[in-house]
């Protein structure tokens, strides 16, 4: 199964750290995972604002590209690339007409519809790999068992649900698996799905701080030691905007560490510090790298 | 004891067919099918902290005809686009692209010929449309988007050309963050292939879209 990588605009620069840790487990996990040639920007949800059909081109070309480079499935770790890589896919496949209307819009190329299936790298790993396989790389010693951390979805991991088709849209559990995997324990969080806001965070600061916030006041209310995120939006904001969020709703002086989940598997398969990047997270998970006292 | 200020609206100003115009935008397909039960609201996180934006009442307003008072509003602007409603919804209404459509037909609108559709976007709506059209330009100038150019010149244009970019002292401590984690892309990302490939089909788009006005 030959996999073809579609990083994405923010991977290579702004969350660099998720870039590497998801390319040292799948190296790990033995997925033959390829960066695809000349991408382009899938345009996320502004682009389609300003001008629907150019947007639904752009990601039309992506997928060409992967058909071309004889990828089987696409992968992005975006949940809004892979979002608009799943949607447009859809479209093609089940309108003929709109099918050969963007692929008159590309002058070079040509996708036959449903030919790659785009996926988020979440699903790659539950229904590609299983979580059977990722256990047995797992240490049992590592320094996340016996810790207690929460999962954050946000939004476009698992909506819409029609389209995406993934998990369950009201309660996803599969990355609370991953959690269980490393050894450590779930409690029960109520804002696992809502949304963050982090991609109005430059149109509508206040906003975004205290949505944040919120879930950030509550992932400690409910005990948590770290969240896991899988997108690099909610990082931007549950992390990089943790303290500003947290002062804007008075929740107090406390800092959470926030991982990627392909963080959370390097930690559990006892990558090092720095392979997975994890200098580069905005509040230290340097606390959480040592073993828990028993 | 809550008071509430109960807004009156003349029918006779009612804009009758600004159902039809939101149903025909591409995204606003199902919007007749609501019946108001209002899970959108209950569920949506920006009504939850207390901003304008109620789903619920914005499909109500569309439906009576009250076009001015939808389009020029903030509410349609404060969307994040989290597709919770779409989810939510019992009647497949999909708001998150109904609102969509909105903002498509506010920005066509500021610049309408007939001076009685001409409306003016509010503050939010030249923010979140300025900000779409720098990530679209971004897009077309490199292929994908490059963050410092991108948000440079929003900084600049978004909020008033020249004096705006003062507004990114806001920004500073995220700003700082970042450099501090070597997190901000310096040079330009240079795909002479992806550029002029994506260049066309934002042309072919335009062209196409000519085409079938005509």
């Amino acid at each position: 199964m030959k996999v073809g990588y579609y990083p994405g605009c923010s991977l290579h620069k702004v969350a660099k750290e998720y870039n590497k840790s998801t390319y040292k487990i799948a190296e790990k996990l033995g997925v033959d995972m390829k960066e695809i040639k000349d991408w382009n920007c899938c345009g996320a949800l502004e682009v389609e604002a300003v001008n629907p059909l150019a947007a639904k081109g752009i990601v039309a070309r992506n997928l060409a590209l992967a058909e071309e480079q004889d990828f089987d499935l696409l992968t992005a770790v975006c949940p809004a690339c892979a979002y608009q890589l799943i949607h447009v896919n859809r479209i093609m496949e089940e309108d003929k007409e709109q099918a050969d209307i963007l692929n008159s819009l590309m002058d070079k190329h040509d996708y036959t519809p449903g030919s790659v299936k785009p996926v988020h790298f979440l699903q790659l790993l539950r229904d590609n790999i299983g979580l059977n396989k990722i256990k047995e790389h797992i240490l049992p010693d590592n320094p996340l068992a016996g810790r207690k951390g929460v999962s954050y979805y946000g939004c476009l991991c698992v909506r819409p649900g029609d389209i995406v088709q993934f998990e369950d849209p009201d309660n996803p559990t599969f990355m609370d698996e991953l959690i269980n995997l490393v050894g450590a324990e779930t409690p029960h969080f109520p804002m696992k799905t809502k949304c963050c806001g982090a991609t109005q965070l430059l149109v509508a600061k206040p906003t975004v701080e205290t949505l944040t916030g919120n879930i950030v006041v509550n992932a400690k209310e409910v005990g948590a030691e770290f969240i896991v995120v899988a997108c690099q939006m909610c990082a931007l904001a549950l992390d990089g905007q943790q303290k500003q969020a947290i002062d804007r709703v008075g929740g107090g002086d406390f800092k959470i560490p926030v991982l990627y989940f392909s963080q959370l598997l390097g930690i559990g398969m006892g990558l090092s510090y720095k392979s997975l990047g994890l200098g580069s997270n905005y509040v230290s998970p340097k606390k959480l790298m040592k073993p828990v006292k028993t | 004891m809550i008071f509430m200020a109960i807004q009156t609206f003349n029918l006779n100003t009612a804009d009758l067919n600004f159902k039809n115009e939101v149903v025909a935008e591409e995204g606003g397909e199902h919007l007749k099918k609501c019946f108001q039960c209002s899970s959108c609201t209950l569920t949506c996180p920006i009504t939850d902290v207390g901003l304008d934006l109620n789903p619920r009442k914005v499909i109500r307003q569309v439906l009576v005809g009250m076009r001015k008072e939808v389009l020029e509003s903030k509410a349609i602007w404060q969307c994040v686009g989290c597709f919770e409603c779409t989810d939510r919804c019992p009647q497949n209404v999909r708001f998150t692209e109904v609102i969509e459509a909105l903002r498509t037909i506010a920005v066509r609108d500021t610049k309408s010929k007939d001076k009685s559709r001409r409306i003016s976007l509010s503050k939010e709506g030249k923010l979140k449309h300025s900000f779409d059209k720098r990530f679209k330009e971004s897009v077309w100038l490199w292929g994908r988007s490059w963050e410092p150019e991108m948000i440079g010149r929003y900084m600049m244009y978004g909020r008033g050309f020249p004096f705006g970019a003062l507004i990114g002292f806001k920004y500073i401590s995220m700003i700082l963050g970042m450099l501090r984690k070597f997190k901000i892309e310096f040079f330009p990302p240079w795909n002479s292939k992806a550029r002029k490939e994506v260049r066309g089909i934002f042309k072919n788009a335009k062209k196409y879209e000519k085409e079938a006005k005509a």
